[in-house]
């Protein structure tokens, strides 16, 4: 019989701790243990797992865009001859699906997996809805390249960040650069494509503001002084 | 034969609307023998209780306005404890019962989903049950001191909705509460119960309630409070919000209904700290004072009748059930149990049937998980023995320490037991 020292109630025959306070018992005149006391409670073994609630999502996911694409193809093929409109719905259905179930299945890795999905997921659909509308030549010259720019520019900026060469200062600025190249990128591309040469008519527009502010955060940044005054003044 | 069903009570209509996969509202009844419990002889004796009382046989159905509980054939199993009691009630498994029973060691314990019954009627069947386990071993025990006597068929008034037989007012009483003050909690996994049971010599604790001037329930709402007001005092004194203890109340104690479904209401007691210091005779008086205005049948009555209306209203009864599911449920997570610091439901005490006297050690009762971080507690006295016991699914102990403590230091010897791991 032991008493806790903190708590003043008495405790239960072969307890080591007081189940209050968890001060540990310590009886120096008690000699070694004979056999376990009868505990009041069994030891508990765990009945169920927790459900998984990841995959409770996967299944809404499921029910929301896969099966009203499956619906969309099913209709179209009813109705019409073959699939036409059909593949531009359940196509952009299974791509939100794709976003979606990745990041949910994958547990390692899970950015660049999804970055990866994505990827290839919007790659395909292009190439797919360049087939399906016949209107042809705009995939390879002009999408793919693209796609694969602003895929490597994520890239770089999220491997960046997580090495910790970027604060969230410089993450804004490294982003906003990010966007104006994406545009320039596209607009030469569509130029090529034209073969008319390179003449920029609405990527300046959106270039210089983004490289403008991405100077000065960068500036900011840089400059220990302006950042603590740009700190004391905009505090919230 | 078509099976028979039953309409949920008022009071038992809220619980399969808010209960989840993770929760259920469940309480626990357990009797402590003086020799270890053979399961088959349990078994037995659970076979022949469970016709007695037909209202506890049954499933949860979900009928389009309201669920029902449909009659349940197949028997039930009694089966081996576990260590976190009250886990929660799915309405698929067991053949659909809303009921188990347990054997550890000299304990018999049964749970209860709490739209079956309240915690008198548990503990009615609970020693029916006990009675009927020593009888098999050739003990001349009698069917009293509410146990029922599984040789007489159930009687209609058992099985009876005992709401709506009282005279209820026509006036509505709000029920309005602000939040209440909570302890700080750090949450438990699901499926997790941390049980922590403290006895005391009822005798002790009678005797410091009578110097106050107030009843056992009154003296023990008031510990807790004078506990979570220290507690509140200490960890924000600026800030300092209402404390409330839930007490439920047996509608038996004033309206005789042998029923053996939900038959109880609840007051909630406590003080208000914004208004200045309080003493422990302070409190206490404020407790008393608090429970003898509330606990009067007129009253109770009245806060009745304002949930029997909702339930008789036209256009609620019309909405389906999923709706009224989802409403229910968003209330409840919104309401629920903010406006509450704990809960304390003591059974009082519970006399031994005759001829057991030397066979019972005690009977025990305790509330199941809370449906929000916080610790409940439930009491019930045998053989002069309160036992107290705390339920929470938070890892902190801070209530059930200062309260334990506080008792302590009144001079009432206090053991503890818990099925912590240490």
């Amino acid at each position: 019989m032991a008493y806790c020292v903190h708590c003043g109630v008495r405790l239960e025959e072969g307890a080591r701790r007081c189940p209050l306070c968890q001060t540990p018992v310590h009886d120096p005149s008690a000699g070694p243990q004979e056999k376990p006391a009868e505990r009041a409670y069994p030891v508990h073994t765990p009945e169920q797992a927790l459900k998984k609630n990841k995959l409770y999502l996967l299944n809404w996911a499921v029910l929301l865009l896969l099966l009203p694409a499956l619906l969309c193809l099913v209709l179209d093929f009813l109705t019409g001859e073959g699939i036409s409109w059909s593949i531009y719905a359940a196509g952009a259905l299974i791509l939100l699906f794709i976003s979606v179930a990745v990041p949910l299945l994958v547990s390692r890795h899970r950015v660049y997996w999804s970055l990866l999905a994505s990827f290839l997921s919007l790659n395909g659909y292009l190439f797919l809805a360049e087939r399906v509308s016949a209107s042809g030549g705009w995939f390879f010259p002009i999408v793919l390249p693209s796609i694969t720019l602003g895929t490597v520019m994520l890239l770089a900026v999220i491997v960046l960040y997580r090495r910790d060469h970027l604060n969230k200062l410089t993450l804004l600025a490294a982003l906003l650069a990010a966007v104006a190249a994406q545009c320039l990128g596209i607009e030469g591309l569509q130029a090529l494509a034209k073969g008319s040469g390179v003449h920029l008519v609405w990527s300046p527009y959106v270039l210089a503001p983004c490289v403008f502010i991405s100077l000065v955060l960068f500036f900011i940044n840089a400059n220990r002084s302006v950042r603590e005054e740009v700190r004391r003044r905009v505090h919230f | 034969m078509a099976k028979r069903w039953f309409k949920l009570d008022n009071a038992a209509k809220l619980y399969p609307a808010v209960s989840t996969a993770r929760w259920s509202s469940s309480f626990r009844v357990s009797s402590v023998l003086t020799e270890d419990v053979d399961p088959e002889r349990l078994q037995k004796a659970l076979n022949r209780v469970m016709n007695r009382f037909p209202s506890l046989k049954v499933r949860m159905r979900a009928g389009l306005f309201w669920y029902y509980l449909e009659e349940i054939r197949e028997p039930l199993a009694v089966r081996p404890d576990s260590g976190h009691p009250c886990m929660p009630f799915h309405f698929r498994q067991d053949n659909g019962y809303l009921l188990r029973v347990f054997y550890y060691g000299k304990r018999i314990s049964a749970e209860f989903f709490h739209s079956l019954t309240d915690g008198s009627g548990g503990m009615t069947f609970l020693k029916t049950l006990t009675v009927e386990y020593l009888r098999l071993g050739g003990k001349r025990v009698a069917f009293d001191n509410g146990a029922l006597d599984v040789r007489i068929p159930p009687s209609a008034q058992e099985t009876e909705d005992a709401f709506l037989r009282m005279p209820l007012p026509r006036v509505r009483i709000s029920r309005k509460e602000s939040k209440a003050y909570h302890f700080p909690a750090t949450p438990e996994m699901p499926h997790t119960l941390h049980i922590i049971a403290a006895s005391m010599p009822c005798a002790q604790v009678a005797q410091k309630a009578k110097a106050l001037g107030v009843s056992v329930t009154e003296y023990l709402v008031s510990v807790l409070l004078a506990a979570a007001y220290a507690d509140q005092r200490q960890r924000s004194p600026r800030r300092q919000l209402p404390l409330r203890v839930s007490v439920p109340v047996n509608m038996r104690a004033f309206y005789a209904s042998s029923t053996m479904r939900n038959f109880s209401t609840f007051v909630n007691p406590g003080i208000d700290p914004r208004l200045g210091d309080y003493t422990f005779e302070e409190i206490a008086r404020e407790v008393h004072a608090y429970m003898r205005y509330q606990v009067n049948p007129k009253l109770l009555c009245a806060t009745i009748a304002t949930n029997v209306a909702d339930e008789k209203n036209l256009l609620i009864r019309l909405v389906p059930l999923v709706v009224k599911n989802w409403v229910i449920g968003s209330i409840f997570r919104q309401a629920g149990d903010k406006l509450v610091t704990t809960t304390l439901s003591n059974l009082g005490k519970c006399a031994v049937p005759t001829g057991a006297e030397k066979l019972v050690r005690r009977f025990e009762f305790h509330l199941g998980s809370p449906s929000s971080p916080m610790c409940n507690c439930a009491s019930a006295t045998t053989n002069e023995e309160l036992r107290l016991i705390f339920s929470s699914n938070i890892r902190e102990t801070t209530l059930q320490r200062e309260a334990l403590r506080l008792l302590v230091e009144q001079g009432i010897p206090v053991s503890v037991e818990s099925n912590l791991e240490d």
